[in-house]
């Protein structure tokens, strides 16, 4: 059978698609905190607090070896119960590695899709997809979307017309659209909610756009996001206004980060669309 | 790719880099696996990768171009891996063939069966050529520069490479 070279170039194309394999979380991990340690060319020194440390460790161990040469090895043995494990001392769920969680890499497609769902690392219940039971936004009021539309890859409600949240349309990033009746108390806000399965310090940097681009006055969007019932980032967008995003926070296992979109007080052209990011230190 | 990431990852926002990761590592990997045909070195090498745009991200000049610029490092971290051991066979992955197959079926898998065989047989620097062109869809004038070759040798590489894999399909049809 004769072949065309388009005939050929297409079955490679197939091929080489079909047989590619997705980088394995190990080596993401491992990359990143190389990162964490390697200095940028021409960027500012990453080392100037690990050299100091470096200065005092070299003046710890000279006065060590003072010490040890004046007073013995008892003061050696006291001296290094100071540096050594205390008694009783467990295992902490503080992460060695740099972990990364993206919404957007994360969203399970069907017929996958669960809410709330997995992170890439295979923690259970770390993404929620939610809405608020009104306007005032507590965190034991925010139900999970029971609905999910395979077409638009949207969790969505039935009876709230236009909430949902969804990947967005890049496949980067996560869309979310409240739902309000005009009266704000009654508001629904479209909330992402990640469910940290560590604890320690967490970096959180994020974009997020008010992108609809409505022919009537429209009010934006109110974006949040809180820690528990703890606000850490609150701002308005007006249509077609963005606004980056970035802060440290400290975490516990099981504590929630919600990302939420209040529509304000008119139901339309409140889109939201989020590119977030949450490290470990 | 998102400009606003890499800006921000240039100026040494590592949370920005860890979402460019996310976004471009599992094409960087099949980009490295499908360059050395072997998994444990494609890890290696995409790991290199990664750190190398890292540090050399303040370099780049044009951030509409970061995706281009970063499968010039992966694959410049795949020659490097493969140049580690001298002597380094190559490996190719089964396909799966359980199960009753239709003929049509069968003939689609015997297609991938010599399509694998025939990549394999490929120089190194022409499958590199073959992948950026028909897995990362990039142009001829991007592969020139991302592998740093005149555009005639991607040309030349690209005509070679399909008479191979002609030759190799038709053959095994015989």
């Amino acid at each position: 059978m004769t072949r065309s070279d388009g005939d050929i170039e297409r079955q490679l194309e197939d091929w080489l698609n079909d047989e590619a394999r997705p980088m394995p979380p190990h080596v993401l991990e491992s990359s990143l905190e190389a990162v964490s340690r390697t200095t940028q060319v021409g960027g500012r020194p990453r080392f100037g607090i690990r050299l100091n440390q470096r200065l005092l460790m070299l003046a710890a161990t000279a006065a060590v070896l003072v010490l040890v040469v004046l007073g013995g090895p008892t003061i050696l043995v006291n001296l290094a119960g100071l540096f050594g494990p205390q008694p009783g001392a467990g295992p902490t769920s503080t992460p060695t590695h740099v972990l990364l969680w993206d919404p957007a890499a994360d969203f399970l497609e069907p017929p996958n899709q669960q809410n709330p769902s997995p992170d890439r690392y295979g923690n259970e219940r770390v993404w929620g997809y939610m809405r608020s039971w009104d306007g005032q936004y507590e965190a034991d009021r925010f139900f999970a979307l029971p609905n999910f539309d395979v077409a638009l890859l949207q969790w969505y409600e039935r009876d709230l017309v236009n909430l949902h949240v969804s990947r967005g349309p890049t496949g980067n990033d996560i869309s979310l659209h409240g739902w309000s009746d005009g009266n704000r108390s009654n508001n629904r806000a479209a909330i992402l909610a990640w469910r940290s399965p560590i604890s320690g310090s967490v970096t959180v940097s994020g974009t997020v756009e008010a992108e609809d681009d409505c022919p009537d006055p429209a009010d934006g969007v109110f974006f949040s996001v809180a820690r528990d019932a703890e606000t850490l980032e609150a701002f308005h967008l007006a249509l077609g206004q963005g606004r980056s995003f970035r802060f440290q926070t400290t975490i516990e296992v099981g504590q929630q980060l919600y990302f939420i979109n209040d529509p304000g007080a008119d139901s339309s052209c409140d889109t939201a669309v989020l590119l977030v990011a949450i490290t470990s230190e | 790719m998102d400009r606003e990431l890499v800006e921000r990852a240039q100026q040494g926002d590592e949370a920005a880099f860890a979402a460019l990761a996310v976004r471009i590592g599992d094409r960087m990997f099949a980009i490295a696996h499908h360059v050395l045909r072997d998994t444990a070195r494609a890890e290696d090498a995409a790991q290199q990768a990664l750190i190398d745009i890292w540090r050399h991200l303040p370099e780049l000049k044009d951030p509409d171009r970061f995706q281009a610029w970063a499968y010039r490092i992966v694959v410049r971290a795949a020659y490097a891996e493969a140049k580690h051991q001298r002597t380094w066979t190559l490996k190719t992955m089964a396909n799966p063939t359980e199960g009753t197959t239709s003929p049509d079926h069968a003939g689609a898998i015997a297609d991938r069966d010599q399509l694998a065989r025939g990549f394999d047989r490929l120089p190194m620097d022409h499958r590199a050529v073959v992948v950026l062109k028909f897995y990362a869809a990039l142009s001829n004038d991007e592969i020139a520069e991302a592998l740093g070759i005149p555009e005639g040798t991607v040309r030349s590489r690209l005509h070679y490479s399909i008479r191979t894999m002609r030759a190799g399909l038709e053959a095994d049809a015989r």
